[in-house]
């Protein structure tokens, strides 16, 4: 068999070195490649090989924004590449907040470091992960992604009702998955997965080809929206303040935020796909890396969206609570709280910064008591 | 699907692995078929056009001569629906607007969005191929093709398509009768055009009509004289690599299919004088207009023998040709002024032929042949104006050019793209030198590999920009 093969393997290199003549009416050719083909090939690689050798440096990396990793989103590169900074300045993040624009606008990092201080003492290093229009599929891909680059001391999830409803399509809630990269990562193989994954010069590709044509905008960090929205720490801090969110929506109001409410709660139901991507993070509390979920607050004018109101939101806790027991993972909820003020919100389920430090302070406040406690490691290498 | 778009390679790949299996008769069934369905991947529309120009041109010729008598009569018929069907299209632009007025006045109001017409892709070349075609027949320099299948191909061969280059009947049935040769030779002569093409079109064309600043075409009178003369040159250099680009690339696509086509530039930079300078920018169609527009008139004037009739052979014939080619590009103001000011510039070079024979330019001193470029260049550089900027834009453009109180240069992009420049003009000189289009072909394997690693490594940079330029000409 093995010889067989081998008898297979000189064949073809035969043929490929030697070429074959190609005798057809029209086309009249011999196939080996010449000197020049070859030659070609390795000045390519060879060229190829020293630009991936520049892209790896920082010195390249550092005035460029960061690569979008083959995703249309627009946060997804910035968000790694803050955390890749944060990494490499602290030497470990000690935990990472996974979620969505609720979590992206919600969890104050600098807040949550506080609270946890003054439970502990301690200093602790966190990330905002939350990415726009990220459900619990796309979570828990990113968790998988996080806790194999990063290796984080915990892992907070916020989680909301969105999550696991009947998806529609604008925002795309699949966009993170679609993300070449990201489905490489969780074991789909394609060859812009690979790429993205193992080459830098691949990732930068871009910004060389914008840069060529003369595109600065979102090509340098610098001139980069993004660098004024996030801070270091991934938080997206805002200042609006809603006035309306305890009112149910105007009738005849066509919105997006009320058109985008009505259409994915009037029906809400919870997909069972979600909830198992959402038991999947949780399978890493066994693994020795404490998770956490915690209940997003949501404002009172919410619950007008859902078609059978506060029972529809119960559900969602009840159900997230069941699979939370069932794993032995903490669910924290806020709901009963009722802790942030009026002026702590941007619309019916964001927080400004305001909200965000009230909540993200009592967050760390917390876990640094359920550590003291015994019941988390966060800081505990 | 543009020719440099991955879906375009592989459509041409798919064509190419049918059409080597087949036979030649067959081969030029399946190119037609393949051509067609190009074109019905922009819009079914196009191809209906084409359809219908093809099957009236193809009736027609058969008609034009009947016992070695041309129908005179039936020659300016066809013509005339040619150029009608070129006007009603491209002059959609200026018509419906009117008719909209007027249906809205009789109070009946069309769609939002308003009447619409698509010009057909290629519209421009391959109307100029039907009269060319025509009038060949006519003046018997080619027999009426009796294969519709052969007629079809000549108009729809899709390599030159969009945007040329505009072949000669006469020249290009021929080739579809023969059988066709595919060798070791002509693929290296393919791929070396192809690489040379895409060098001139991602690499220098599209670089510097990226480095345009927005405004640059709006309000020219925002930059200094000098900057002025800068955008102009990077212009003219932009808008040459793009076409010489394009038509490299469809050239070297269509030697793969064993078919040649003309070529279409030939260092027009280098030119000496405004006659030369048409013989190498556009040669396809200078060629065109000189053959079935420039002749024609100047034998007609050449029958006044008389001093007007002499001054009227020496401006006419240039001017309307030079008109013509203008109204060709676009029915704008602007571009009647390009053609108008190329046809002053032909006239003036031809005033000394009133006192003595005009020499050649390769028999002219050095420094004469020398001084001769740069002054085309100029000259040609300031008709670039209005042919690019709209026709109040270029008058303000001139004008900021008399005053050269400001002589600064603010913006960067400028400089860096200044090595584009010399590097079109050192792939211009090697060819022109050697006077040979494939003298990359006889470099050294390591200077040809060094070349060719360099260009792929930068065309798969910069195909990553998602910054897709379509070919200006294919807008003609």
């Amino acid at each position: 068999m093995s010889s067989g093969l081998d008898l297979l393997t000189r064949q073809g290199l035969r043929l490929l070195l030697r070429g074959v003549r190609l005798k057809s009416a029209t086309l009249q050719i011999r196939t080996a490649p010449g000197k020049t083909v070859w030659l070609t090939v390795l000045l390519f690689l060879l060229l190829t090989a020293a630009a991936e050798w520049v892209a790896r440096s920082e010195s390249f990396q550092v005035p460029l924004t960061p690569p979008k990793m083959g995703s249309r989103h627009y946060q997804l590169g910035h968000k790694l590449a803050l955390l890749n900074v944060l990494a490499r300045k602290t030497g470990q993040v000690d935990c990472i907040m996974l979620g969505s624009s609720m979590v992206d606008t919600g969890f104050d990092p600098a807040a949550f470091e506080t609270g946890y201080k003054e439970m502990t003492g301690r200093d602790i290093h966190c990330f905002n992960f939350g990415i726009d229009a990220s459900t619990a599929a796309s979570t828990a891909a990113l968790a998988r992604i996080v806790i194999e680059d990063y290796h984080p001391r915990l892992l907070i999830i916020g989680t909301d009702p969105r999550d696991y409803a009947v998806p529609i399509n604008d925002p795309d809630p699949a966009v993170v998955l679609k993300t070449p990269w990201v489905a490489y990562r969780q074991g789909n193989f394609t060859l812009e997965g690979w790429l993205l994954d193992h080459s830098y010069l691949y990732r930068y590709r871009q910004h060389l080809g914008r840069l060529a044509r003369f595109q600065f905008e979102d090509t340098l960090w610098s001139n980069t929206k993004l660098n004024f929205e996030n801070l270091p720490n991934g938080f997206t801090p805002l200042s609006e303040i809603s006035t309306y969110i305890n009112d149910p929506p105007e009738p005849g109001d066509n919105s997006f935020e009320v058109t985008y409410y009505t259409r994915i709660y009037s029906s809400y139901h919870m997909l069972p796909e979600n909830l198992k991507s959402l038991e999947s993070i949780m399978k890493y509390n066994e693994t020795g890396i404490p998770v956490i979920l915690v209940e997003m607050p949501v404002s009172d004018g919410l619950y007008y969206f859902f078609g059978n109101r506060e029972s529809d939101y119960d559900r969602f806790l009840t159900r997230v609570g069941e699979l939370a027991s069932l794993h032995h993972v903490a669910f924290w909820r806020t709901e009963p709280l009722d802790f942030i003020p009026d002026n702590g919100w941007v619309d019916y389920s964001h927080l400004n910064k305001t909200g965000a430090e009230i909540f993200s302070t009592w967050l760390g406040q917390q876990v640094g008591e359920a550590e003291h406690q015994g019941n988390i490691k966060a800081n505990q290498p | 699907m543009t020719i440099t778009s991955l879906n375009f390679f592989i459509f041409t790949a798919l064509a190419l692995a049918i059409y080597y299996l087949l036979p030649r008769r067959p081969q030029n069934i399946w190119l037609l078929f393949v051509s067609y369905v190009f074109l019905v991947s922009w819009d079914w529309t196009f191809a209906a056009v084409l359809g219908l120009v093809t099957s009236i041109n193809f009736l027609l010729a058969l008609r034009l001569r009947i016992n070695d008598q041309g129908r005179r009569g039936l020659l300016w018929f066809g013509i005339s629906l040619n150029v009608l069907t070129l006007i009603f299209f491209r002059g959609a632009g200026f018509f419906l607007p009117e008719l909209e007025a007027m249906l809205a006045s009789l109070g009946l109001s069309t769609q939002a969005g308003g009447l619409q017409i698509l010009v057909p892709l290629g519209l421009s070349y391959y109307i100029l191929q039907a009269i060319s075609y025509l009038v060949d027949v006519y003046r018997c320099q080619l027999k009426a093709e009796s294969d519709f299948v052969n007629f079809g191909l000549y108009l729809s061969y899709f390599p030159k398509l969009l945007a040329g280059p505009i072949e000669r009947a006469r020249a290009f049935l021929p080739k579809l009768a023969q059988p066709r040769l595919v060798d070791n030779r002509v693929i290296a002569q393919s791929v070396m055009l192809i690489f040379v093409g895409l060098v001139r079109k991602l690499i220098i064309a599209d670089t510097l009509t990226a480095s345009f600043l927005s405004d640059v075409f709006k309000i020219p009178q925002k930059y200094s004289p000098l900057e002025l003369v800068v955008w102009l040159v990077i212009y003219a250099f932009a808008i040459y690599n793009d076409f010489a680009g394009y038509t490299d690339i469809v050239r070297g696509i269509s030697g793969f299919f064993g078919i040649e086509l003309s070529r279409n530039f030939w260092a027009p930079y280098f030119s000496r004088n405004f006659t030369e300078f048409w013989k190498r920018w556009h040669i396809t169609l200078s060629e065109w207009l000189r053959d079935y527009i420039y002749f024609p008139l100047h034998r007609v004037l050449s029958r006044y023998k008389t001093g007007y009739g002499k001054l009227a052979n020496l401006i006419l014939p240039p001017l309307i040709t030079m008109l013509v080619s203008g109204l060709w590009h676009g029915f704008y103001l602007n571009l009647l002024v390009w053609g108008g000011l190329q046809g002053l510039y032909l006239i003036v070079e031809r005033i000394p032929a009133f006192w003595r024979p005009i020499v050649p330019p390769q028999h002219q001193p050095l420094w004469r042949q020398g001084l001769g470029m740069v002054v085309v260049f100029i000259l040609v550089i300031l008709a670039w104006a209005p042919f690019r900027w709209e026709l109040p834009a270029a008058l303000q453009l001139w004008e900021a050019l008399l005053n050269w109180s400001d002589v600064v240069i603010r913006y960067r992009r400028m400089l860096i793209v200044l090595p584009l420049l010399l590097g079109s003009l050192l792939l211009d000189f090697i060819q022109y030198w050697s006077d040979d289009e494939f003298i990359f072909l006889k470099w050294p394997p390591l200077a040809k590999a060094t070349c060719m690693a360099i260009v792929l490594f930068w065309i798969f940079i910069l195909t990553a920009g998602n910054f897709e330029q379509p070919f200006v000409y294919q807008g003609f």
